[in-house]
């Protein structure tokens, strides 16, 4: 196991620094610091000539990749080329606040969805399973921002007739109250809504044909056969087999989420990493963008590998040379 | 498996309480000492609801853009949030302008101007707060932020103007005369770093929203790095000579203005003024109708219609000094029709702006009108009789006429629907326009006058593209089209538009070149009587107008929207750079 921890750790070495090139070379192409300077009509041509110089637009991107890549090196992560600050703290402080709202929705999202699928797959085709089923399907079809507003405005109402604040609409914190308080929960519950639906869908499905799958296996009947009580057929064979897949879904999930859910985090104003991500984006700040995305890399990785190794340790019938 | 199982769950409960726990406080800047507190700590201590504020005399505005920085000098920190916010409340400059575009002094108590020199003085009674020490502004300060914006090495916004000025004297304290220049060394003046002679738009060059700059406590910063997120001095503690002062920001959530003692205007109504980050504007709309906020500045949209039905809520909207206009290229690569004025003037004839106004803001913005003078957008300079565009308001059928006399095979009347496209010496009247992508306003601009045009005659080509590179970054300098829409920041002063119509100009993307138009602008540009100047500026307005240099189409309106219990913003929607919080000291409960 350890041999395959390591082999994958330094796979994962040249898989970054080829998608560090390329993922430079693509934003470097898709933006530019100074087109939008020159939508100021007052803008002095000496500043955008020392901004071409300042961020190197006027080299090749090999070149301007080998300066970003020293940067990266001598700056935690390199500095901001616009705003010369370093990136590091932006990204450690918007890492945790998405952390936080991706941590509460999965946990819950997998406590539910896991819940459902067990009981949909032990009462298949009844009105509970199919109930499940088509909220599960709306689930994945709804389009986020969409439902994002939808509740934005729902709980607005209700808070305009009935002066009952259930939830906030934005930000992290509102006036009066500390970072961990009922109040954080008001405002990241409508977040925490969004991203579980798809999540909930997601995992209540995967569970459901997991169950399936398990409890028609020859052990289950065996178990059955020999007077097992059939609660505890269920609870301590079937489930546990049937949770393998649902945890290294779920580590893959985490991780492309803790890249940021960029859309939910810009509507309900969450300062988090996928925000963070199209704020630097629309700027044109090339490093910052180049930054977000090295550390989304790295956090796929790893929980790709945390993934795999979770198999290993859960199914002793798998193992890694 | 049973053990295997308890262990992963263990692990996993261990990573929730460790990542959980580290994303609990909000980072703050370690070893910087330019860092201002965490916004998060103030704003903590704000009350939550919209009595418990109205109590305590602090407000919440909603801030619908972040900041790059708050040195707005600095071309990547001169955005209109960082003014609103970090400046125009906390740094001040000679003139303050009103929301009727009139030039107030401020922290000057006096400022002239000859054909030789430029003299302000300071008012006695300005000081600054630095972290709680009482300093005085001084003429040090204005020669200091000259010195500043003159630096080839520091990446100004703009320093038109003060690139006229050759050297100064110091009088007192108070007291500096900057003397125009009489001459520039070779080569100076096309790189725009040199210019000889006085600067009639003398107000601006010290004024707000970019203000004077404490010299004191800048000493030994860098230019290009310094109010990258505070305004403060060189020891990290905030700096201000207005009403208020920028006690913390953290980006991606907001920033607290606190009451500053030592301001010499009117005492602010308010102890402190929080911004609170929320950059999409449906959410914004949100938390106004929900009472999170109690004021907000939202970019124009149609969703804002909501907010003016709302009871509680004063929906304030006014002309802005942008102008949204059609650029139209009259040389290569441009389409050669366009090079013949006839064609031109039938474009815009066949254009209805008041259609596409009513489209875009009828339900926002009612009375909006279409921008008919190409150097000014509000007030009288640009109505009334100085409407030069006005002759070319719709009137297809005038359209026709004028094509009809030039081109064969189009239609004979205005039709919708219409196939018929009009020859012209040989050639297709149809026309590549571009404009930028993502842009609601200007896809609807774009079908709208696509069909308009296409009932006279006239086919458009639309194409749409990123505004960064490529729009920007590669068309416009390249002038690769035939006409393009996007928008230009004015102000009061007209001046700020002089490139774009200049022979040669940069910015002046549609090639147009008159050397009369020319002639008078560098004539304004140095005229020190405002009506002189005025007329000059007319004149060339005029003569542009007539020349259909490009089609002006309309201002975006500045919508502001405030809880009607909050007095003194009735007159704070401010259509220039100053924004709403250009009298901030007057808001209150």
């Amino acid at each position: 196991m350890l041999t395959f921890i390591v082999r994958r750790i330094l796979y994962s070495i040249p898989v970054l620094a080829v998608s560090s090139f390329l993922s430079f070379f693509f934003v470097s192409s898709a933006g530019n610091p100074v087109a939008l300077l020159r939508g100021n009509p007052r803008i002095s041509q000496n500043t955008i000539h020392n901004i071409i110089v300042q961020t190197h637009l006027n080299r090749s991107i090999p070149v301007r990749y080998w300066y970003w890549l020293e940067d990266v090196f001598t700056h935690k992560l390199g500095n901001s080329l616009i705003t010369f600050q370093p990136i590091w703290p932006d990204i450690t402080r918007t890492l945790g606040h998405t952390a936080q709202v991706i941590i509460i929705s999965e946990s819950l999202a997998l406590i539910l969805g896991v819940a459902v699928g067990i009981f949909s797959a032990i009462k298949q085709y009844s009105f509970f399973d199919y109930a499940f089923t088509s909220i599960s399907f709306t689930g994945f079809a709804i389009p986020v921002f969409w439902f994002a507003l939808l509740l934005q405005i729902l709980f607005v109402d209700i808070y305009l007739h009935w002066n009952v604040r259930i939830f906030y609409t934005s930000g992290l914190n509102s006036p009066g109250q500390g970072t961990w308080s009922l109040d954080r929960l008001q405002h990241i519950g409508l977040p925490v809504i969004v991203l579980m639906t798809a999540s909930f869908a997601l995992y209540s499905r995967y569970m459901r044909a997991s169950m399936l799958d398990v409890i028609n296996s020859d052990y289950v009947r065996t178990a059955r056969a020999k007077g097992v009580p059939e609660w505890r057929v269920i609870t301590r064979h079937v489930c546990r087999n049937a949770l393998i897949p649902i945890v290294t879904v779920s580590a893959l999930n985490f991780g492309a989420l803790l890249g940021g859910a960029i859309i939910t985090e810009t509507v309900f104003q969450l300062d988090g990493i996928g925000f963070y991500f199209i704020q630097k984006l629309q700027a044109s700040d090339l490093y910052a963008v180049m930054a977000y995305l090295m550390v989304t890399a790295v956090l796929i990785i790893v929980f790709n590998l945390v993934a795999d190794i979770l198999y290993g340790v859960l199914d002793p019938r798998i193992r890694y040379d | 498996m049973h053990r295997r199982f308890w262990l992963v769950v263990g692990a996993a409960a261990a990573l929730l309480v460790v990542v959980a726990s580290a994303s609990a406080t909000t980072q703050t800047k370690s070893g910087a000492t330019l860092a201002a507190a965490p916004f998060s700590q103030a704003w903590a201590q704000v009350p939550r609801t919209p009595a418990g504020r109205k109590a305590s005399t602090t407000l919440v505005f909603g801030m619908e853009q972040d900041v790059t920085g708050f040195n707005t000098n600095d071309a990547d920190e001169n955005a209109l949030w960082a003014s609103i916010t970090g400046i125009e409340p906390v740094i001040r400059g000679t003139y303050i302008i009103d929301n009727n575009g009139n030039y107030k002094l401020d922290l000057a108590s006096s400022v002239t101007a000859t054909k030789k020199d430029f003299t302000i003085t300071i008012r006695p009674d300005a000081y600054w707060n630095w972290g709680g020490k009482k300093i005085p502004v001084t003429n040090k300060d204005l020669v200091y932020t000259w010195q500043q914006e003159i630096n080839p090495n520091n990446n100004v916004a703009s320093n038109v103007g003060l690139v006229n000025i050759g050297s100064y004297t110091l009088k007192g304290t108070k007291t500096v005369i900057f003397h125009w220049r009489t001459s520039c060394p070779a080569g100076t003046v096309d790189k725009g770093t040199c210019a000889v002679g006085p600067f009639a738009d003398y107000r601006d060059l010290f004024a707000g929203p970019e203000g004077v700059m404490p010299s004191q406590a800048l000493a030994g910063l860098d230019f290009n790095k310094f109010w990258s997120d505070c305004v403060c001095g060189n020891d990290g503690k905030p700096i201000s000579d207005g009403p208020f002062m920028l006690t913390n920001y953290t980006r991606g959530q907001g920033l607290t203005l606190k009451a500053n003692p030592d301001w010499y205007g009117t005492k602010p109504g308010l102890k402190e003024i929080d911004f609170k980050l929320i950059t999409d504007t449906n959410s914004e709309i949100q938390a106004m109708r929900g009472g999170e906020v109690d004021a907000i500045y939202p970019s124009p949209q149609t969703a804002l219609a909501q907010l003016r039905s709302q009871s509680g809520l004063t929906y304030s909207s006014i002309t802005g000094f942008t102008q949204e206009h059609w650029d139209i290229n009259v040389q290569n690569p441009g389409n050669p029709l366009l090079r013949n004025a006839w064609m031109r003037q039938a474009i815009a004839l066949g254009m209805d702006r008041h259609s596409l106004i009513q489209a875009l803001y009828g339900q926002i913005a009612p009375g909006l009108q279409p921008l008919n003078n190409l150097e000014y957008e509000i007030g009288p300079n640009a109505t009334g009789a100085n409407a030069q565009f006005a002759k070319w308001s719709f009137a297809p059928g005038k359209a026709i006429a004028l094509l009809k006399a030039h081109c064969t095979g189009g239609p004979t009347k205005p039709t919708r629907g219409n196939t018929a496209i009009w020859t012209c010496n040989g050639q297709k009247a149809e026309f590549n326009f571009w404009t930028t992508a993502g842009n609601q306003r200007r896809q609807t601009s774009a079908l709208i006058f696509q069909q308009q045009l296409g009932a006279i005659g006239i086919k458009l080509d639309t194409n749409f593209e990123p505004a960064n590179p490529n729009f920007f970054g590669t068309r416009l300098p390249a002038h690769n089209f035939d006409l393009a829409e996007f928008a230009w920041s004015g102000g009061p002063d007209p001046s700020g538009f002089d490139t774009i119509y200049e022979c040669g100009g940069a910015p002046n993307y549609k090639q147009y070149c008159n050397k009369q138009v020319d002639a008078l602008i560098h004539a304004g540009d140095g005229e020190l009587d405002p009506t002189k100047r005025t007329a000059d500026y007319e004149q060339a307005a005029a003569i542009m107008a007539n020349d259909v240099a490009i089609i002006p189409l309309y201002s975006p309106p500045n919508i502001l929207v405030y809880k009607s219990q909050i007095k003194g913003m009735n007159d704070s929607n401010n259509p220039t750079l100053e924004g709403p919080t250009w009298n901030a000291e007057d808001w209150h409960w």
